[in-house]
């Protein structure tokens, strides 16, 4: 691919207009898909997305001299990878609306979404294999991890003594493998050195982290995200915070309202003081603070000025819409 | 005190391992003492696998141990009524008979047999020392067959225990339950109950095995419950002798199956399938493999531990559990298993025959092997054992269950039917000897066959709504996505310049299924098939360097072997045999896998009514396919110069054809 000077990003910029190329790129790959996998796809597409993923390898990309048409193309990719999860991940769930729509399943069925679901994890396959050697390698790594923390995250359901390594070791492999791919793909992509490309590795799996901890608080409390409180602990699926709790539950009444049949999420307020009665909000908020300081440790590591100044407040934004 | 005894080799311990053990030994003219104390408990039926029995009758034994045959395995799991596990013939054995007849077999193939209790057998000066009662005995090697050792690792121990029941009318079954987790909880852990007929009609032994501390009384009399529930031949079942209680061990590891210098066999290397205690099969396989490893280094104890355990890890991956996540793992496969009980799809009847079952098997295969010339084998065989190598090693650490579905069975691996076969021939069409690398791909190959046929299978139903994981719908987008993510990593890996066909082939079987399933679409049902097996022949020619003409005649070629392969399984379906996807002749048809209602709309529902009339228009439908496909496959065939490649895929396609033989006579030039 050939690199036009009109067409180059300098250090450290992040174009205005790159969320909306990557949205047209996104939408482009999904309507050259073959009907019937197109519609769950381009649905899910065209649905309103914050592209956490794409910002995060364009800001990554930052410290270097980046082709602008191949970013996008990167950040249409991990945004793509994302998507196909969600696609499984409903389907695995039973979820029923996904960004403001009915859920992929509920539309064309469990086994047409799951199909595209398959078709969209292709398409990663050929447009990562497209940008060339190292980016396939990266990404089919990284997807092999994020199908192993599926496995992880649905064999934990309802375990009220999921120990927190293990739980460590699953929010490293759904959550934090992408972002640490997007930084990995960023870094490569401007060909930073490996120390650098080091550090960029390490904070975006310290920040993915840092965002799945803060994430699972907020299914314990309603927040400005407006992120439906107790889906997660519906599903079985208990976060840091109950975690921590359940630790701390000698008399076992949060263990025996989480696996009762009939909770629902009109049960939250009580798990939520029976866990902050237990400090596992509190304990949770350490783990979460201490995750933040590794993640800004990797980032001292990179060199100081405006790409490093953009790529901290990315991350402060996206932190700050967990709490 | 009598002159010490010396032999190669001293065996501790007298239950089936340790016999088995020393019979082996002796037959391969080492000198053997077989030394153990008799374990006193009350006599109880067992069941023989047919693993077990196969090894069994490699020794001859199976009419010293007085074996019954017994024809049929009623499997039944969670609430659902039971069905008939195919083609499983297990039989029923004393154990008294079954212990005492492989001691008699060890003492006549030359084993020295000294009862008693051995204690704490010393190594100094390069042999072992022990007594024995009164005797003394140094040896080369010492083998441990001493069974279940009662502190185990804490995942991987539980209880087993059985009973002599009369009243139970019980006779030409074996029947083995799984009972349905009764909470969400997963701390709940899996408990297994059996029964097999006695030798006096009327009686039959109830057994039940449980990973976790436990009640013997309470377990078997929940397994009594859980048999009788509904089923009235266990009704009247009286107690006809007292409760055996053992520990159950599960905690194998190969690298721990040599302590010190010693080796251990059977249930002493906690080879006990966690689900459903059997542990006789692989008591009967360690023992072999334990008596060859030792005849084969008869002067080097050290070379003989490595190369048991080497011979162990081959023969048993996947059986068991060793990382932190075993306990969660289990529960998974019990959890799957319960809730894809009823479940027609290849998958899920291939998982639940590889975890209750110790038969090997692959994900593509049935028991059909392909005849091949010596030499084609001497050049096949090795490739594939590396493929195998790849593909368990990519799987096992994260999913050890996983892994079992790639062993290609106990017996010439190399010749089943499997993708990595014509894969192979492909790559040797271009002329060049195959690069070993490439084996790498055929594992990639091979574990997306298997993860596509999780995704190209017709649905589970999804389970009734209420506080729950699916576990049938998840374990399919699960293993589907694991083994597809695992296949793409090894293909980025080894063959990067595939990596785009790859996927590229994973959307076009998407698509194509898709298609199908949709009520609007016309695609054929043959076309998944087709594509699932044109990609390895046609991507085996590029990369082996063949000329354009042999690469499209390649690809015509899996185009077609693809479609026999459909028509071959509804001829299989159709006639009520076990098909190779293990799919019955239901799940062909609601699952739109079949391509009999494309061409035969109407006789569809008098097909599953067991229409004879609708069966032979079925068949015949299904035969000529076949053979159409395996004619049209010969015909591309023409096209590719290679001798031994030619050879090869001429034998994959007959094989895979073979039941809709006669053969065709191949295609006149130009057809
Ligand atoms: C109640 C029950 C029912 C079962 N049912 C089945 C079944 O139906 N099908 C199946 O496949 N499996 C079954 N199993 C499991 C199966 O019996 C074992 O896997 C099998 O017996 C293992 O053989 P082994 O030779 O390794 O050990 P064992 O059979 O335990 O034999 C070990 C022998 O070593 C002796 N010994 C121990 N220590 C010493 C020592 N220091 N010195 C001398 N001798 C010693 C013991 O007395 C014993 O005779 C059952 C187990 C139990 C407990």
């Amino acid at each position: 691919m050939t690199t036009t000077a009109a067409d180059s990003v300098p250090p450290g910029s992040v174009p205005s207009d790159f969320t909306s190329r990557v949205n047209d790129r996104l939408l482009r790959l999904a309507d050259g898909l073959p009907e019937p996998v197109r519609a769950p796809v381009r649905t899910l597409v065209a649905g309103p997305g914050k592209f956490v993923r794409p910002r995060l390898l364009a800001a990554a990309a930052g410290f270097g001299t980046a082709d602008h048409g191949r970013l996008v193309r990167l950040g249409a990719l991990v945004e793509l990878i994302h998507l196909a999860s969600l696609l499984h991940d409903d389907v695995i769930d039973e979820a029923e609306t996904r960004r403001g729509a009915p859920a992929a399943h509920t539309a064309v069925g469990t086994e047409q979404a799951m199909l595209a679901g398959l078709a969209c994890f292709a398409l990663v396959g050929t447009e990562a294999a497209d940008l060339g050697e190292g980016v396939a390698g990266a990404v089919s790594a990284a997807v092999a991890r994020l199908a192993y923390g599926e496995l992880l995250d649905v064999e934990r359901a309802f375990d009220t003594a999921f120990p927190l390594p293990a739980y460590l070791e699953l929010v490293q492999s759904k959550t934090a493998e992408l972002f640490r791919l997007c930084c990995l793909l960023g870094a490569a992509e401007v060909r930073s050195g490996p120390g650098e490309a080091a550090a960029l590795v390490r904070f975006g799996t310290a920040l993915g982290v840092t965002f799945q901890i803060l994430d699972d608080c907020l299914d314990l409390r309603p927040s400005q995200s407006g992120k439906p409180v107790g889906t997660d602990h519906a599903l079985g699926l208990f976060g840091a915070p109950t975690l921590y709790a359940l630790r701390a539950d000698s008399g076992g009444e949060l263990a025996t309202l989480l696996l009762s049949p009939s909770f629902s999420t009109g049960d939250m307020p009580e798990v939520y003081s029976l866990v902050e009665a237990r400090g596992g909000l509190e304990a949770a908020a350490r783990l979460a603070a201490d995750w933040h300081d590794r993640s800004l440790a990797a980032l001292g590591e990179l060199p100081a000025g405006g790409p490093r100044d953009r790529l901290a407040a990315l991350a402060a934004s996206l932190l700050q819409a967990r709490s | 005190m009598t002159a010490p005894l010396t032999a190669d080799v001293l065996i501790v311990g007298a239950g089936p391992a340790g016999a088995i053990t020393a019979a082996e030994l002796a037959r391969h003219g080492l000198r053997a003492v077989l030394a153990g104390e008799e374990a006193g408990e009350a006599d109880y039926d067992l069941v023989l696998s047919g693993a077990a029995m196969r090894g069994l009758a490699s020794l001859g034994a199976l009419e010293e141990v007085a074996a019954r045959v017994v024809d049929t395995v009623e499997l039944r799991l969670g609430q659902g009524g039971g069905h008939v596990l195919p083609e499983a013939v297990n039989a029923a054995c004393e154990r008294r008979h079954l212990v005492g007849g492989l001691r008699r077999t060890a003492i006549a193939a030359g084993a020295i047999r000294l009862p008693g209790r051995v204690t704490d057998p010393e190594r100094r000066d390069g042999a072992w020392h022990a007594s024995i009662g009164g005797a003394t005995v140094s040896a080369r090697h010492l083998v441990v067959a001493t069974g279940a050792p009662s502190g185990g690792t804490p995942h991987a121990t539980g209880l087993l225990c059985a009973q002599r029941y009369s009243g139970v009318n019980l006779t030409g079954s074996i029947v083995l339950a799984l009972p349905a987790p009764r909470t969400i909880d997963p701390a709940e852990r899996p408990t297994c109950v059996w029964a097999v007929p006695g030798a006096q009609a009327g009686t039959c032994t109830i057994g039940a095995s449980r990973l976790g501390p436990g009640d013997p009384d309470e377990l078997l009399e929940a397994a009594r419950a859980v048999l009788a529930e509904g089923d009235r031949r266990f009704a009247g079942a009286v107690p006809a002798g007292p409760p055996v209680t053992g520990v159950l061990n599960s905690g194998f590891a190969p690298e721990h199956s040599v302590h010190d210098g010693r080796l251990l066999v059977g249930d002493a290397a906690g080879l006990v399938n966690p689900f459903t205690g059997e542990g006789l099969s692989y008591a009967v396989q360690s023992a072999l493999l334990a008596a060859r490893a030792i005849a084969a280094h008869p002067d080097d104890p050290d070379a003989a531990g490595r190369a048991y355990t080497r011979r162990l890890s081959a023969t048993f991956v996947g059986y068991f559990e060793t990382a932190t996540h075993a306990a969660r793992r289990y529960h998974l496969a019990w959890r799957v298993l319960v809730a894809t009980a009823g479940d027609e799809r290849p998958v899920s009847a291939k998982v639940r025959r590889a975890v209750l079952t110790p038969d090997g098997f692959s994900g593509l295969t049935a028991a059909d092997l392909m005849p091949l010339p010596a030499p084609d084998v001497a050049l096949l065989g090795p490739f594939l054992l590396a493929c195998d190598e790849v593909a368990v090693s990519a799987v096992r650490k994260e999913w050890p269950f996983i892994a079992r579905l790639l062993i290609a069975g106990e017996h010439s691996p190399h010749r089943r039917l499997r993708p990595a076969a014509p894969f192979f021939a492909a790559l040797l069409a271009g002329g060049k000897p195959p690069d070993a690398a490439f084996a790498t791909l055929a594992a990639a190959i091979e574990l997306a066959t298997l993860g596509a046929l999780a995704f190209l299978g017709p649905m589970p139903p999804r389970a009734a709504p209420g506080r729950r994981v699916d576990w049938a719908v998840a374990s399919t987008v699960l293993a589907g996505d694991f083994l597809l993510a695992q296949a793409s990593r090894l293909v980025a890996a080894s063959a990067p310049e595939v990596s785009w066909s790859f996927a590229d082939w994973l959307g076009e079987l998407a698509a194509l299924r898709a298609a199908r399933v949709d009520p609007a679409g016309r695609s054929r049902a043959g076309e998944v098939f087709a594509a699932l097996l044109e990609f390895p022949s046609r991507v085996g020619a590029q990369l082996g360097g063949a000329s354009p003409e042999t690469v499209r005649a390649l690809r015509d070629f899996g185009h077609h072997s693809g479609y026999a392969f459909l028509h071959a399984e509804e001829v299989l379906a159709v006639r009520g045999e076990r098909t190779r996807l293990d799919v019955t002749l239901p799940g062909m048809l609601s699952g739109r896998l079949s391509a009999i209602p494309d061409v035969l709309p109407e006789v569809t529902g008098a097909l599953l009514a067991g229409d004879p009339g609708a069966r032979s228009k079925a068949l015949d439908l299904a035969v000529t396919a076949c053979r159409d496909a395996h004619r049209a496959a010969l015909g591309a065939l023409e096209n590719v110069a290679h001798p031994v490649s030619a050879r090869i895929l001429e034998s994959f396609v007959a094989t895979v054809c073979a039941p809709g033989a006669p053969a065709p006579p191949s295609s006149p030039a130009g057809a």
